[in-house]
């Protein structure tokens, strides 16, 4: 689809920009020590962190991957937002506490704060960079995907604006800047997620008109030409004469009882008048260079049923494996925010344990919020006639266009500070690790202060220009989905490792590192030749894998765990234990 | 503006132990939650379509009740445990050498 540039969304987004920059130069006196750089000294107010943990978590993937998935393909987006959630809870009831007392900067500290193994510390850091990597990648590519209709610029052109704003707030003053970043982004996705809501109940259904039927829903064709032309119907794409372009989709082709549209309804409501309702969703056909766009119409009841997406029709398979996939992937979401790097170093910028635990109920409150929100921010853009077929990633801000341009120049601004905060936290993560533990164990030298926070300025601008390639690289794909990747090496690196370090006395170094070596490559290397790697990214037919399912938590999880054990119990055991007490 | 310190202080061992007790009972609690919906989702997909409160779908209400049912937990726990930190002298971040309490190898 072809987007006309958005003076009101530019001017919003440069503000916002410029908003940030200032904080970062202003509170960059915060940040001239290590312990500020990394930590915000640890003087971050409990409920301001919990909003900033809302805003490291709450990323591209979480607002435009959602929104987009369920558009397109009704209630399974919204699993994703159960199994995010879920997450926190593991965070907050099992490891919050254990790794404030145990740690300082990184989530190495708490995993080595009994050994002190540079063992450890080596493999943490690496597992910090490969996680930290994966979930930037998709945040590049969502930064990619705004700005396209907010600038008229290409992918590349936003990908890189993205990583040169991101890697200016971290080098002017880490994580104090980033705090307040994520701050002020997690408030203002929130609050612009309940007004979204407020518009789409407000609306309600409208049914689209028998009379418009055979134009609105009628396939749309999309030819790439061996010369890089597009065709769209047969038609140059463009507005000009003999030119043609995509439609916008998302029609209700029938309401309960025949009505024309529903006027106002209410948040229960809303899901019933659904249910009672056919809708068409739009699927892609391709082959060779043409690919086409036809509609299918589809009741509401299967739209509020999960199995709808590709990755996830696996639920309704008759085969054990394809629901084993479905099983694994829920599970990494469930084990893996709680060893997500990013998200670990945010319980070192409060004073105390309490602090901790009160900013992770803040977050998951805030968290909880707005995926309650994304079911109907996901549902009114199915059904708002305003989607780009091609692109599901641009549901949320388009679904705000329908509104209004302000509403649409707004939620742009905030997807973008969504994507601000989250790779700002992503990239001070990684330049920790490299700073504070990759750095000294590798070179043997022992950093000072300032030498520390120079080294990790340095590590943030290779991060970020490794970043803005990938986002460039992996343009095509779902951010949600490659976020489902960055769980999963989360979950089987970091997260037996850091339980049983925190919680099992018996637990040695060389089991500690076997465990996050081999919870890391196997899940890597099952990632990497998984049928739907192969088809996504390598352009190979998926059935040519070896692999019987995609998801990898549900074997390298516990394969980590059982490691750990074994590689334990083989090796002598610590003089004393340390318990999370 | 201060940014404070990071401060390490003395804990009441009986509270740590009391939260950390809590914590886990409330995670298994969520645990089993969670995973008999996933064991519906793969199992009972004509019960997910179903209604049944409020006339909507069972996806949509289990779905919903998962997630409030997080924030409610998170919200017991934060009223239930007890404060950890005892009153005496306290360490800040970055001015110590080691982390305390481990036993070094």
């Amino acid at each position: 689809m072809i987007y006309d540039v958005n003076y009101l969304a530019v001017t919003l987004f440069t503000l916002i920009v410029g908003l940030t920059l200032w904080l970062s130069v202003h509170l960059a006196k915060s940040a001239r020590s290590a312990a500020g750089f990394f930590a915000a000294s640890g003087g971050i107010h409990w409920f301001v962190n919990g909003v900033a943990f809302a805003g490291d978590y709450l990323s591209a993937a979480s607002f435009l991957g959602i929104c987009g998935m369920i558009a397109f393909y009704g209630y399974d987006g919204f699993l994703y937002s159960i199994g995010y959630l879920a997450g926190w809870i593991v965070a907050l009831l099992v490891i919050a506490e254990p790794l404030k007392r145990r740690g300082k900067y990184t989530f190495a500290d708490a995993l080595d704060s009994a050994f002190h193994s540079s063992a450890i510390r080596l493999s943490a850091s690496i597992s910090t960079l490969v996680v930290s990597i994966f979930y930037l990648i998709p945040q590049m590519v969502g930064a990619g995907v705004l700005v396209q209709p907010l600038f008229g610029l290409p992918h590349w052109a936003g990908v890189t604006m993205v990583g040169a704003v991101v890697v200016a707030i971290v080098m002017t003053a880490g994580m104090v800047s980033t705090t307040y970043v994520q701050f002020l982004k997690g408030g203002l996705l929130v609050f612009f997620s309940f007004i979204l809501t407020g518009l789409i109940l407000n609306r309600g259904f409208v049914a689209l008109p028998e009379a418009e039927r055979a134009a609105r829903l009628a396939d749309q064709v999309v030819e790439k030409t061996a010369d890089g032309r597009t065709l769209i119907n047969g038609l140059p794409q463009g507005r000009g004469p003999g030119q043609g372009d995509l439609r916008p989709i998302g029609e209700v082709l029938r309401l309960p009882g025949g009505q024309a549209a529903t006027g106002p309804v209410g948040p229960l409501e809303f899901f019933r008048v659904l249910q009672g309702s056919e809708v068409a969703l739009w699927r892609a056909k391709k082959e060779g260079s043409v690919t086409t766009y036809s509609a299918v119409p589809t009741s509401g009841q299967e739209v509020l049923r999960p199995g709808n997406h590709p990755s996830l029709r696996g639920i309704r398979s008759e085969k054990w494996s394809d629901r084993l996939n479905f099983v694994s992937l829920m599970l990494a979401l469930f084990c893996g925010t709680a060893a997500l790097p990013h998200i670990l170093i945010r319980y070192y910028t409060v004073k105390d344990q309490a602090s901790a635990r009160k900013s992770t109920i803040v977050g998951i409150a805030t968290i909880g919020c707005f995926y309650l929100l994304t079911l109907y921010m996901g549902l009114g853009a199915m059904v708002s006639g305003a989607l780009d077929v091609t692109d599901s990633n641009m549901a949320a801000p388009l679904l705000a266009r329908s509104f209004s341009t302000l509403l649409f120049a707004l939620i742009s601004a905030v997807a973008f500070t969504t994507v601000l905060g989250t790779v700002s936290g992503l990239i001070i993560a990684a330049s920790g690790a490299v700073a504070h533990d990759l750095f000294q164990i590798v070179t043997g030298r022992v950093l000072e202060d300032q030498a520390k926070i120079r080294v990790a300025k340095v590590s943030a601008l290779i991060v970020g220009l490794l970043a803005i390639a990938l986002g460039i690289a992996f343009q095509k794909m779902n951010v949600n989905y490659l976020v489902g990747w960055a769980f999963s090496v989360a979950a089987s690196a970091n997260l037996p490792a850091l339980v049983m370090a925190l919680f099992w006395p018996r637990a040695t170094r060389q089991g500690i590192t076997a465990s996050i070596l081999v919870g890391m490559l196997t899940s890597l290397a099952w990632i990497l030749l998984s049928g739907e790697t192969y088809e996504n990214v390598y352009g190979i037919p998926a059935d040519r894998s070896v692999i019987p399912f995609s998801q990898p938590g549900i074997v390298t999880i516990p394969l980590s765990f059982v490691t750990l054990i074994v590689v334990s119990w083989m090796t002598p055991a610590r003089a004393s234990g340390m318990l999370a007490t | 503006m201060d940014h404070g310190c990071n401060q390490r202080q003395t804990e009441d061992p009986a509270a740590v132990a009391w939260n950390q007790r809590l914590g886990l009972v409330l995670f298994w609690v969520y645990a089993a939650t969670y995973g008999l919906f996933l064991l519906v989702c793969v199992t009972g997909g004509p019960v997910l379509q179903a209604t049944w409160l409020w006339g909507l779908s069972n996806a949509v209400v289990l779905g919903f009740g998962l997630i409030v049912l997080a924030i409610g937990i998170a919200l017991v726990y934060g009223l239930a445990c007890r404060t950890t930190e005892l009153p005496g002298p306290a360490t800040r971040v970055g001015e110590t050498a080691t982390d305390g309490g481990e036993t070094g190898r």
